[in-house]
């Protein structure tokens, strides 16, 4: 494929910055951390300090406010040396941040956004269920409503950053009346205000080696009600990684 | 609110172009790997890159990334022009995602006994290019993506 193809002068220099990041940080050390399944947080901050995971979203949001082929060069020329750098550039930005920014509220934007985009914290995305793999419709975590809060209920699997991350876009049912795909609702859950949740990481031989087997969401945060009517902004939290599984504790 | 299902539907058609781009990455970082060593590792006196099997080989790596390379980033491209994406997005990534797992298990196969050591990154590389099969929805999942931009009401 030609470059001019799709390319402009930009893209090329983005290309080239990541190309020398991948070549001389991340490839000499992609195997050390692989064999001791350790998350390169060393990485993540250099890759924060370049800009690298707010590619696609405003500047005045904490971006680069760079376009979307710049975003997908980054991924591509990141994977040819380590799929698992990749993924944490991919997931924080497509499942954990673009959530918010295409459907979240003003004041959701606000308050989330630049943490993820400048990479202070790292996002994720919280849909597949012990029961809810291909049939996301099957999902069954709940939120109930109480009044100032929400309350999650519920368990999530294989959810990559769920051991590292901060700040999640979660998909729970909020009627329970509604028909399968129907009646669900994705909530902004951030570690902070966690009740009690656990996570354990996946065997050292997975690639994205921040997915977590179990990843409960537990909720019980005060709404934030915006004005003009848009809904309010929910939260709750994952855990770090711990050792051993529990399950959540139940509704308070 | 009750929106949920829809937005990360939207949401995940955006991410395949993500995988897409990684699962190109693999597969491209994969070839490059196996030019280097095939061309340095002699066998019968020659480097194996000397040999027409590893040609053959080599060349059908480098069209199929070059054919992943032309749907992701014209998936990516449509996407960023505000255009529908949908169908090439799942085609980008079923795509994508079932070459690097072709690719670098032919690159382990190349490297022969080293490809299965942890000391030459193809092993790694041939884990990772699984779970480009199976998350943000499984290859089984773009075909039926795929398949119901070609249908649509047809059959339903």
């Amino acid at each position: 494929m030609h470059d001019s193809l799709y390319f402009s002068d930009h893209h090329l220099q983005v290309r080239e910055m990541v190309r020398d990041f991948a070549k001389t940080v991340v490839k000499p050390t992609a195997h050390q951390y692989d064999l001791e399944s350790r998350f390169p947080w060393d990485h993540v901050k250099q890759m924060a300090e370049l800009g690298l995971f707010g590619i696609p979203w405003p500047e005045g949001l904490g971006g680069s406010g760079m376009d979307y082929l710049s975003y997908i060069t980054v991924i591509h020329e990141l994977a040819k040396v380590d799929a698992s750098h990749a993924i944490t550039v991919s997931a924080h930005t497509t499942l954990g941040t673009s959530p918010i920014m295409d459907f979240g509220s003003a004041e959701q934007k606000r308050r989330f956004v630049p943490l993820l985009a400048t990479g202070t914290v790292l996002g994720g995305f919280g849909l597949t269920e012990p029961g809810a793999g291909s049939d996301a419709g099957g999902t069954k975590t709940t939120a109930v409503d109480r009044g100032d809060h929400y309350v999650l209920n519920g368990s999530k699997i294989f959810i990559t950053h769920a051991g590292v991350g901060e700040i999640f876009c979660i998909t729970a049912r909020t009627d329970p009346n509604a028909k399968r795909t129907h009646g669900i609702t994705a909530f902004v859950v951030t570690k902070d205000t966690c009740d009690l949740e656990e996570t354990s990481a996946l065997a050292s031989d997975t690639p994205i080696r921040q997915t977590s087997r179990n990843a409960a969401a537990c909720c019980r945060e005060r709404k934030r009600t915006s004005s003009g009517g848009e809904p309010p902004t929910r939260a709750s939290s994952f855990s770090r990684t711990r050792s051993s599984r529990k399950r959540m504790s139940s509704d308070p | 609110m009750n929106n949920g299902f829809r937005q990360f539907l939207h949401t995940l058609d955006g991410g395949r172009i993500g995988i897409a781009a990684l699962a190109l990455g693999l597969a491209e970082g994969a070839l490059e790997e196996c030019v280097t060593y095939t061309s340095t590792r002699k066998q019968f006196g020659r480097p194996v890159a000397s040999f027409q099997g590893v040609h053959f080989a080599l060349a059908d790596m480098a069209t199929e990334v070059e054919a992943a390379k032309q749907l992701v980033y014209h998936a990516a491209w449509l996407k960023q022009q505000g255009h529908p994406f949908k169908k090439e997005a799942a085609m980008a990534k079923l795509y994508a995602s079932e070459l690097c797992m072709r690719a670098t298990t032919k690159a382990v196969q190349l490297h022969g006994g080293y490809g299965y050591t942890t000391e030459y990154p193809v092993e790694r590389m041939m884990r990772d290019a699984k779970i480009c099969e199976i998350g943000e929805g499984t290859s089984e999942i773009q075909r039926i993506v795929i398949a119901r931009q070609l249908l649509g009401s047809l059959i339903d």
